[in-house]
């Protein structure tokens, strides 16, 4: 059994691998076990954005900032699909 | 979800409002003739009776919140060219005209719209397909029965290659290109996207989730591509 942080980095490497799907797997199992966690977050718009799925990719930055409104990345990737 | 307004509710403003609530989004419905709007009432979201042309009303109204303004006003030239002046001016994202000609069109373009449509082509159902698919990015007219079309990949062609995939011979269209969202490491450690295009594409190009499909076909086949 994976622990939180193994599964954010996980989800991350399949992010950099480019398979999008594959993390948002881990992403999500990750997500059942913490949710106030902005990185959390920020990976999953990341993926949802690689899937240019903009809309649950909106939704996933602004989650992170809900979280953690300073987060710089996740404020510039939203304002950068807003524009779009 | 996107969030429509349809200003000039006559044949061709009814049709596209409709067909666009029949996809379940949200549409405000804008006429200065209370009988149209009436008429509208419980077809669409919202409706409202007011003159377009006033541009204090519309920025009161909010439309500048609206992603897209398909503007249809049947009587005068002069109308839709204000209300698309107004619409641009206010800020909204997508400005859709209906032309009544050329010079028309040449107008409208030189004052901000984003994309005009003629409504000799019956083009109210086509359009509302394209708004309506979250697949479709873009979507270029090149004759009444050829376009290119902008579409994210299907999931089930997706993990394989261009070829694999049979495209040209089961839908007899072309992929012109095939865009890519590549992540990379940026030098503070953080992930960023970069754009990567592949032109003309051959059939050992492989196909993953998230790419973006650039496709030339008859639109009778682009329309069985999108269903995949």
């Amino acid at each position: 059994m994976s622990d939180f942080k193994d599964l954010i980095e996980i989800g991350e490497f399949y992010i950099l691998s480019q398979k999008f799907d594959e993390a948002l797997k881990a992403l999500k199992k990750a997500e059942r076990m913490k949710k106030n966690e902005a990185r959390l977050y920020f990976d999953m718009g990341m993926a949802y954005e690689g899937l240019n799925d903009y809309e649950q990719a909106r939704e996933a930055y602004r989650a992170a900032l809900t979280i953690d409104d300073e987060h710089k990345e996740a404020r510039e990737h939203l304002d950068r699909l807003i524009e779009q | 979800m996107k969030q429509f307004v349809v200003i000039g509710l006559g044949r061709f403003g009814a049709s596209i409002a409709k067909a666009l609530s029949s996809k379940k989004i949200d549409v405000l419905a804008i006429d200065r003739d209370e009988t149209r709007v009436r008429e509208m009432e419980g077809v669409v979201g919202q409706t409202v009776v007011l003159d377009a042309t006033d541009e204090k009303a519309l920025r009161e109204l909010g439309v500048a919140d609206f992603d897209t303004a398909i503007i249809s006003m049947g009587e005068t030239i002069e109308d839709s060219i204000m209300i698309t002046l107004s619409l641009k001016e206010l800020g909204v994202r997508e400005v859709i005209v209906k032309a009544q000609n050329e010079i028309h069109a040449k107008i409208l373009k030189k004052v901000g719209a984003d994309r005009i449509v003629f409504p000799e082509r019956d083009i109210a159902e086509r359009l509302a397909e394209s708004l309506a698919s979250t697949k479709i990015f873009d979507f270029i007219e090149l004759s009444d029965a050829h376009s290119i079309v902008e579409m994210v990949v299907p999931k089930k062609l997706t993990d394989r290659t261009l070829g694999q995939a049979k495209l040209r011979e089961k839908y007899a269209v072309s992929v012109i290109a095939i865009k890519r969202k590549v992540p990379y490491a940026k030098a503070d450690g953080a992930t960023d996207f970069r754009d990567e295009i592949r032109i003309g594409p051959g059939g050992n190009d492989e196909i993953i989730a998230g790419d973006v499909l650039i496709i030339m076909g008859k639109n009778e086949d682009l329309a069985k591509v999108q269903k995949i």
